[in-house]
């Protein structure tokens, strides 16, 4: 239905054209949606794709790398089909983006203030001044103390949680529809993330906006998501609603995950659990499950065959061919 | 006593930061005015310019080529404050009516470096691929050949004119410029607010006018004012060297080459001018250095 989800990504996949004439697809087949006023959560490693799955659905990607296949439908409207002038409209006004470092996210020339402003003065017509009077608005609502001081200074005289309420003052000042969060919190310490977190799901209850965020951290998955993609080499591996991807973890990747976050309370007689390796490098994905060179449970198999992303019961999908066994 | 004075320092900073902002040019001013050394140099270029200017109108050409036997070589006195050459012409004169000739070198060679070598420079960046390779190929070549090399055969190709010298100054430093526009250029378009500002809908032209110029232009800047130094050594170099400016016209380096063979008797027709050329170009040298300071919000 379209009316339920606002964003819907069917069968994505994202061509990269390397030097040697050879194709690599960092987002292959990637399909999950964004159901208003809800929180989703991508999670998976460095490398994984997250990242550039947000910047195809601003259309944002860099030179080199195109939309091979599929859909991503907003509100109705396909996004892939759509003219550049347009494109622009919804960037910035109904779909907006944060990002990771708000150290370098913010034009280091211009006032914050300003920064911010020019987000209004592209997509509204409204005055500067009344502009103005909206951005200290908007900076006191995402707690930015002396707000009407701050709308002068320049990104490097604030601290790094100062930046990031900055950047999402100026995604959320055009009341977007939906939030691209591409790891909000990475750079901050615990207590100023716990704080942008609760920022942002405040922001979210009175505006009623979605937000899809970007994160490696299930900490913060635990937060704030309401559902949960898990993705893995360009592919979701799994999808759940948040207490049933915590309850009942089905694919060996995310339950790797659960087992590496630290535990304050655990068992310091063991290390911490880490997964074996990294992300196999784009392009030479092996044949099969593309997680089969880190699981512990693979067999000839899953060396072999590639598996399907299946239900496994009450909308929990998993891309596993023992998802069962796993636990 | 320290934790009184530290605080009343972070007390400072915090007031310093709340009160900065509003007019972004009176944050550079009040930043490059703690350059002491800067500011002087500024001064000094100020006073050069205005000498320059003014002797125009005071002097004509005639007057400063003008020989007069009598007053032939006589040392820095009351009446010639530098002394007088050995056609009695008088050097202080000679040297401040110099200036026109090295600044405008200096400048005209800067600016056309500036734009030539920011189109280059900006058009690699962007475009990149085959053309981006080609180009920076032949700018890297450029580079490779001496300078002062390719200046004397470049002039002696083209002319020993005006012209020729400014085509030989502007190949020799469109390439240094090129490079430079083209790393920063790539530098800031990689910066994440380039892409923020991608994301939040801002179009392309003024992408590039908001918020990758303002911040590729300080670094720009500052190699164009040394790029204005380099000029006016090389063009006194080429005069010297008998391929520039030619005698009688009071060019720094062609006086220099006059007064060569009377070193030993009469030193001051060479100190003067060599003088001339190490304070306007260490001038231009300082003021950049300045400005790379105060034009970069973080250091400010």
């Amino acid at each position: 239905m379209a009316d339920e989800n606002l964003l819907v990504i069917d069968g994505l996949r994202d061509v990269l054209k390397l030097k040697n004439g050879e194709a690599a697809y960092p987002v292959d087949g990637v399909s999950f949606t964004v159901p208003r006023s809800k929180t989703v959560g991508l999670v998976g490693e460095s490398g994984c794709g997250k990242s550039m799955t947000a910047r195809t659905v601003m259309r944002i990607l860099d030179k080199g790398i195109s939309v091979a296949e599929g859909h991503i439908t907003f509100d109705g409207e396909d996004l892939l089909a759509l003219p550049e002038p347009q494109m622009r409209d919804i960037r910035g006004n109904r779909i907006a983006m944060i990002f990771q470092e708000p150290m370098t996210a913010l034009n280091p020339s211009i006032s914050v203030g300003k920064q911010v402003r020019e987000a209004i003065l592209l997509h509204e017509k409204v005055s500067r001044a009344e502009a103005k009077e909206r951005v200290i608005q908007m900076f006191r609502e995402v707690g930015i103390p002396e707000a009407d001081r701050r709308y002068k200074s320049y990104p490097h005289q604030l601290s790094g949680g100062l930046r990031q309420r900055i950047c999402i003052a100026m995604g959320m000042i055009c009341n977007p529809d939906l939030l691209i969060a591409d790891e909000p919190t990475t750079a901050l310490d615990v207590t100023v993330e716990a704080q942008i977190l609760e920022l942002m799901k405040r922001l979210q209850r009175e505006s009623g906006m979605s937000i899809l965020i970007i994160t490696h951290n299930l900490g913060v998955v635990a937060d704030i998501c309401d559902e949960v993609n898990v993705m893995y080499a360009g592919q979701i591996v799994e999808h759940a609603t948040k207490a049933e991807i915590f309850n009942r973890p089905l694919h060996p990747y995310t339950i790797g995950l659960m087992d590496a976050i630290p535990r304050v309370n655990g068992d310091m007689e063991h290390d911490l659990h880490t997964i074996p390796g990294t992300v196999p490098a784009l392009g030479n994905f092996p044949e099969g499950c593309r997680f089969c060179t880190r699981c512990p449970f693979a067999d000839e198999r899953c060396r072999t065959q590639a598996p399907a992303l299946e239900d496994a019961g009450d909308g929990h999908l998993v891309r596993c061919f023992k998802p069962q066994e796993v636990r | 006593m320290v934790t009184k004075r530290s605080k009343k320092r972070e007390e400072k900073l915090v007031k310093a930061a709340v009160e900065t902002g509003g007019s972004q040019t009176r944050d550079i001013i009040r930043a490059f005015m703690k350059h002491k050394v800067s500011v002087v140099a500024l001064v000094v270029l100020v006073i050069i310019l205005i000498a320059a200017i003014v002797s125009g109108f005071i002097f004509s050409e005639e007057q400063i080529t003008a020989i007069t036997a009598a007053a032939r070589l006589q040392p820095p006195s009351l009446e010639h404050w530098f002394g007088t050459d050995a056609f009695g012409r008088d050097v202080f004169a000679r040297t401040v009516y110099g200036a026109r000739y090295s600044l405008f070198f200096g400048l005209t060679t800067a600016a056309l470096s500036l734009v030539i070598g920011t189109a280059i420079g900006s058009a690699c960046a962007y475009l990149g691929g085959t053309f981006d390779i080609v180009v920076m190929r032949i700018m890297d070549s450029l580079v490779c050949i001496p300078s002062l090399l390719l200046m004397l055969a470049l002039v002696a190709v083209i002319g020993r004119g005006m012209h020729g010298i400014i085509i030989a100054l502007v190949v020799t430093s469109v390439p240094g410029t090129a490079r430079i526009v083209r790393s920063i250029v790539i530098g800031v378009v990689q910066n994440e607010y380039v892409e923020a500002a991608r994301a939040a809908g801002v179009t392309t032209p003024q992408i590039i006018w908001r918020h990758v110029l303002p911040n590729a232009f300080g670094p720009i800047l500052v190699n164009i004012l040394m790029n204005i130094s380099g000029s006016i050594i090389s063009a006194s170099s080429m005069s010297f060297l008998g391929m520039g400016i030619q005698p009688p016209t009071p060019e720094w380096g062609a006086m220099i080459n006059d007064a060569l063979p009377l070193i030993r008797t009469s030193p001051y027709l060479i100190v003067f001018p060599g003088i001339a050329v190490l304070v306007t170009s260490l001038c231009f040298n300082l003021l950049g250095d300045g400005l790379t300071d105060s034009l970069d919000p973080h250091s400010r």
